[in-house]
């Protein structure tokens, strides 16, 4: 029997499941070999089980923690899918706000007084704290980046379909420059994270003219504190420094410090 | 072997008619500040003299990332079916300076040694070196005479040393005279398409060219490599490596850009049909906190300081051990693309210094 995958989407622009659905020139064989059971930009058809399940997004509300723990429970594999479900992505910018001050940044300080006497006024008020899958159920893979890298899905699913343990190292975005011969970001007056984020992209921004922002998270290893130091002797400010931290990562390792 | 003497003008035009008959690869400038070899292109000038060493040493183009090594599918008959590699093109690296020439010469013992690796081997049998001896230091980070690789011409199979002074600019190129030393018989067939003349006395010309030479070349370390290598043989010094790591961001950089860093790690990869597939190797890095990590989890080189002491053993002391050089060659590329500045010119140094020390 196939095996069973479904997608799920959650706080995210489901861009990670568009960016699979570009990968035409493989997606037929693919689905020669697997049974795709629910897929919200392509099919929707529901199952009992699944073999692998791939959430996409971050999770904001109670009832979205509820459901996870629910495709947890029927699932023999989650994988975390992009950098909303990974750790939180840009949108957990907003932990490192008061709830209620976040809500005037964006919807304006008359629907933040009605909030405040009316808690059913906007039901994503309910949500204080934007969370990655892990920080609620067992994940079993990352696919890190926004969005995520086709070529990693397909060492994933390869590796699972064929009882394999994939293997993701947890390099920097260094080493990837280096592979590829690239002008160091730094040497080119710009600034980078790609010293303390995670690789797996073969540098796409930076092979293309940009910087890294470390969409794919901080390593668990990462030097935060060389990094600091190695920015502020480029003349950035702390704010700038600490902005440029929280793009992406803001769920994983900024927090704490 | 033979000499000849020829300016740089007629050298342009030979790379040019050279680079029609095979593939043929020259430091080329970055649209930034660097240098990469790169397939010649008639729109660039030689830059042989200055340029500063490129982002990856000339011996990757013989140890390529993602080499395959074997490819396999299932035939009709259900019998696996395997074929090596890939086809070999015959390639020509020109503009190697002897730090990069040394690289390759060691490369060349590394993966002779012992069990074979024909990967390497096969491609460089298909690789031509023409090299350009330097008449200044590259830049700030070079210690290549310290680290006894300056004037290293193994391993070429012409090597050139211009007979004028670098310094002067705004000469013509025909005016600048070159020194070609024809080393192997490649390197005869090779020079047969240069505009030259033959020259009878080359040591002459050279040892005057080699005395105008700007001393000390380069930095140079507080004591003789042989001393520097015994300190870091004797001693473990784990208060500078531990200094040093505590700005290292263990990302591998200095690995991979290293002349004369070997290792690698392979990968199977297997195509979706799930019966054919290929097996790869991969630049690996002993800086990496992966590296040292083997089956159940256990990590021999947890501690970033751990990593940087090896590294440091493996160019001073356990490869001169077992191939009687010096494993680093004094191109500065690692102290010069480290985003944190750690310098393996600095940390030899203070490895030196603090065994001194603790001897007083």
């Amino acid at each position: 029997m196939k095996p069973k995958i479904a997608f799920f989407d959650f706080a995210s622009c489901e861009g990670c499941q568009l960016a699979l659905l570009n990968c035409e020139d493989i997606l037929l064989d693919l689905l020669e070999l697997v049974d795709l059971v629910e897929f919200r930009e392509a099919i929707s058809e529901k199952s009992a089980r699944y073999d692998i399940s791939f959430i996409e997004g971050s999770i904001h509300r109670e009832e979205d923690s509820k459901r996870l723990l629910d495709i947890r429970s029927r699932s023999q594999y989650i994988v975390a899918l992009g950098a909303c479900a990974c750790n939180g992505n840009v949108q957990a910018r907003s932990n490192f706000i008061a709830p209620a001050e976040n809500y005037k940044l964006i919807y304006g300080e008359e629907a933040r007084n009605r909030v405040q006497v009316d808690k059913n006024y906007w039901p994503l008020w309910a949500h204080t704290r934007v969370r990655s899958v892990e920080e609620i159920v067992k994940v079993d893979y990352h696919l890190r980046g926004c969005p995520m890298d086709a070529n990693e899905f397909l060492t994933l699913v390869k590796a699972l379909l064929s009882n394999q343990i994939p293997h993701f190292p947890a390099h920097a975005v260094c080493v990837e420059c280096k592979r590829n011969a690239n002008e160091c970001v730094f040497d080119k007056g710009m600034s980078c994270l790609g010293p303390i984020a995670y690789g797996g992209c073969d540098a796409v921004c930076i092979n293309n003219g940009h910087v890294c922002d470390a969409c794919r998270g901080l390593l668990p290893y990462a030097n935060v504190g060389a990094h600091n130091a190695l920015m502020l002797s480029k003349g950035i400010s702390k704010e700038a420094i600490q902005s440029r931290y929280r793009l992406f990562c803001s769920a994983e390792k900024m927090s704490e410090s | 072997m033979n000499a000849y003497l020829s300016n740089l003008d007629q050298i342009e035009s030979w790379f040019f008619n050279l680079a029609e008959k095979q593939l043929f690869f020259l430091p080329k400038k970055t649209q930034g500040v660097n240098y990469r070899f790169e397939p010649i292109d008639h729109q660039q000038s030689l830059d042989l003299l200055n340029y500063k060493p490129t982002i990856l040493p000339p011996g990757k183009n013989i140890f390529p990332d993602d080499e395959i090594l074997f490819s396999y599918y299932k035939d009709d008959d259900g019998h696996y079916q395997f074929s090596q590699g890939v086809t070999v093109n015959s390639q020509l690296l020109a503009g190697v300076r002897a730090c990069d020439l040394k690289g390759v010469y060691l490369l060349d013992e590394v993966f002779s040694d012992g069990v074979k690796d024909s990967h390497y081997l096969r491609r460089r049998e298909k690789t031509d070196i023409i090299a350009f001896n330097c008449m200044t230091p590259c830049d700030d980070h070079c210690f290549c005479e310290a680290a006894q690789s300056l004037d290293f011409q193994m391993g070429a199979d012409i090597f050139i040393t211009p007979l004028f002074s670098t310094s002067h600019k705004g000469q013509a190129n025909e005016e600048q005279q070159c020194l070609l030393e024809v080393l192997t018989p490649r390197g005869n067939e090779l020079i047969k398409s240069l505009e030259s003349t033959e020259c009878s006395s080359p040591q002459d010309l050279k040892n005057h060219a080699i005395a105008s030479r700007p001393q000390p070349f380069g930095r140079q370390f507080s004591a003789p490599i042989e001393q520097l290598a015994k300190a870091i043989h004797q001693k473990d010094a784990d208060s500078v490596y531990q200094q040093y790591a505590e700005q290292c961001f263990s990302c591998g950089t200095c690995n991979l850009v290293c002349p004369t860093c070997y290792c690698f790690e392979t990968k199977d990869e297997l195509n979706l049909d799930g019966s054919s597939g290929k097996k790869t190797r991969h630049w690996d890095a002993c800086l990496s906190p992966g590296f040292a990590e083997v089956a159940g989890g256990h990590n021999f080189r947890a501690e970033p300081a751990a990593r940087q002491h090896h590294r440091i053993r493996r160019k001073f002391d356990y490869l001169p051990q077992r191939f009687e050089q010096t494993f680093c060659t004094g191109c500065g590329r690692c102290g010069r693309q480290c985003t944190t500045g750690i310098d393996i010119f600095n940390i030899v140094n203070d490895v030196y210094l603090s065994v001194q020390e603790s001897q007083e």
